[in-house]
């Protein structure tokens, strides 16, 4: 991974944060929802280092399956309108945070599984470099929430052992 | 006053010591797993006037110091004392990436790795996705030279400080070696990811 696609992973970990914590600065839930969702594609794109540009720039569905599969989950006869929109409607907009944050959250995790499981006639090369990404993905989306520390190096004095 | 955790458990050690106390066992694990993060921890058993106690201290580099430096203090098991050499050049991996970048630093471990025959980590070197830097900076002498210290300082440690012999002293390096180079470059995980294809080699 380069230092500007760990950089991007980076700022879009940061921005989800912000966006979940703090939606209504964002604008209103529904524009909030329609954000999170591409950085959501930004991330499995960046994540992937096999995913081709142009398909990935036009085609929503994978993640818009995970999505849609997600919000029959946690609402009962849900539709296919917005989750922000549909839990307006049900009066449960106070909701729409947590259920977003928790989403975001699941879906690494699948994006993670999809990447093993679609490696299967991949390099040896870009299974690790695959890996790599992932964690990197996986760090900056824990060190968004844990400020990370500058290690103190060991010193070891100036001798030799026979 | 202890301001860091680190000076906080030397302390503590320290005053235990003071008091007549030692410490009567030590283990040790970086509690490794499939996609998470390494917890390095000590498990030290305090024996305080016949009394005995069990401390678990996450490892830090001022506790570090002291036990091997202060106390020449070794692991009760050899396989705790490789994964404790790996917390230590893991450390000093992530000190090198702060300053020079992740990419850079792991680069030149590989190359400071590969100029050491006497361990046994060809598998894993040539495992380790990543390029040849360039050799001509003072970034490039800078990084190698500590990196090469962080090693050969451990292995030097581990005779001088904790009374290794030569051949305990290599074998312990190399498994550590082993371990970091594994951690630092996912090479387990990436088996874990991808079974079906190492099934089929």
């Amino acid at each position: 991974m380069s230092p500007g696609e760990s950089r991007l992973l980076q700022f879009v970990e940061a921005r989800l944060e912000s966006m979940l914590c703090r939606p209504a600065a964002w604008g209103s839930l529904e524009s909030v929802e329609d954000q999170i969702l591409q950085l959501l594609e930004l991330r499995r794109f960046v994540l992937d280092p096999r995913a081709d540009p142009q398909v990935s720039a036009s085609n929503t569905q994978p993640l818009m399956r995970r999505y849609t599969r997600y919000i029959s989950c946690v609402l009962p006869e849900a539709t296919a309108a917005p989750l922000s929109l549909q839990l307006t409607a049900r009066g449960r907009a106070e909701e729409f945070s947590a259920l977003m944050r928790q989403f975001v959250q699941r879906d690494l995790t699948e994006v993670v599984a999809e990447l093993g499981v679609s490696g299967e006639e991949t390099l040896p090369a870009d299974r690790l470099e695959v890996t790599a990404r992932v964690l990197e993905g996986l760090g900056h989306a824990v060190r968004v929430r844990r400020p990370q520390e500058v290690p103190t190096a060991l010193k070891f004095p100036d001798r030799k052992a026979s | 006053m202890a301001s860091t955790r680190g000076q906080a458990q030397v302390a503590f050690l320290s005053s235990v010591k003071a008091s007549g106390g030692k410490i009567a066992g030590a283990r040790f694990s970086l509690q490794r797993g499939p996609l998470k993060f390494i917890e390095p921890t000590y498990w030290l058993t305090l024996d305080q006037a016949g009394g005995r106690s069990l401390q678990e201290l996450p490892w830090t580099s001022e506790l570090e110091e002291y036990l091997l430096f202060q106390l020449g203090l070794k692991m009760d098991a050899e396989d705790d004392e490789s994964q404790r050499f790996a917390a230590i050049l893991l450390n000093n991996l992530r000190k090198a990436e702060s300053i020079h970048g992740k990419d850079y630093a792991r680069a030149v471990l590989v190359e400071v790795l590969r100029a050491k025959p006497g361990y046994d980590l060809a598998d894993l070197l040539d495992r380790a996705a990543t390029p040849r830097p360039s050799s001509g900076s003072e970034h490039y002498r800078d990084c190698r030279t500590f990196l090469e210290h962080s090693v050969d300082g451990l292995r030097d440690s581990a005779q001088l400080n904790l009374e290794y012999g030569p051949d305990e002293a290599s074998r312990l390096m190399e498994a550590a070696l082993r371990i970091t180079l594994d951690e630092a470059f996912h090479i387990s995980t990436a088996d874990l990811l991808f079974p079906r294809q190492d099934a089929r080699g």
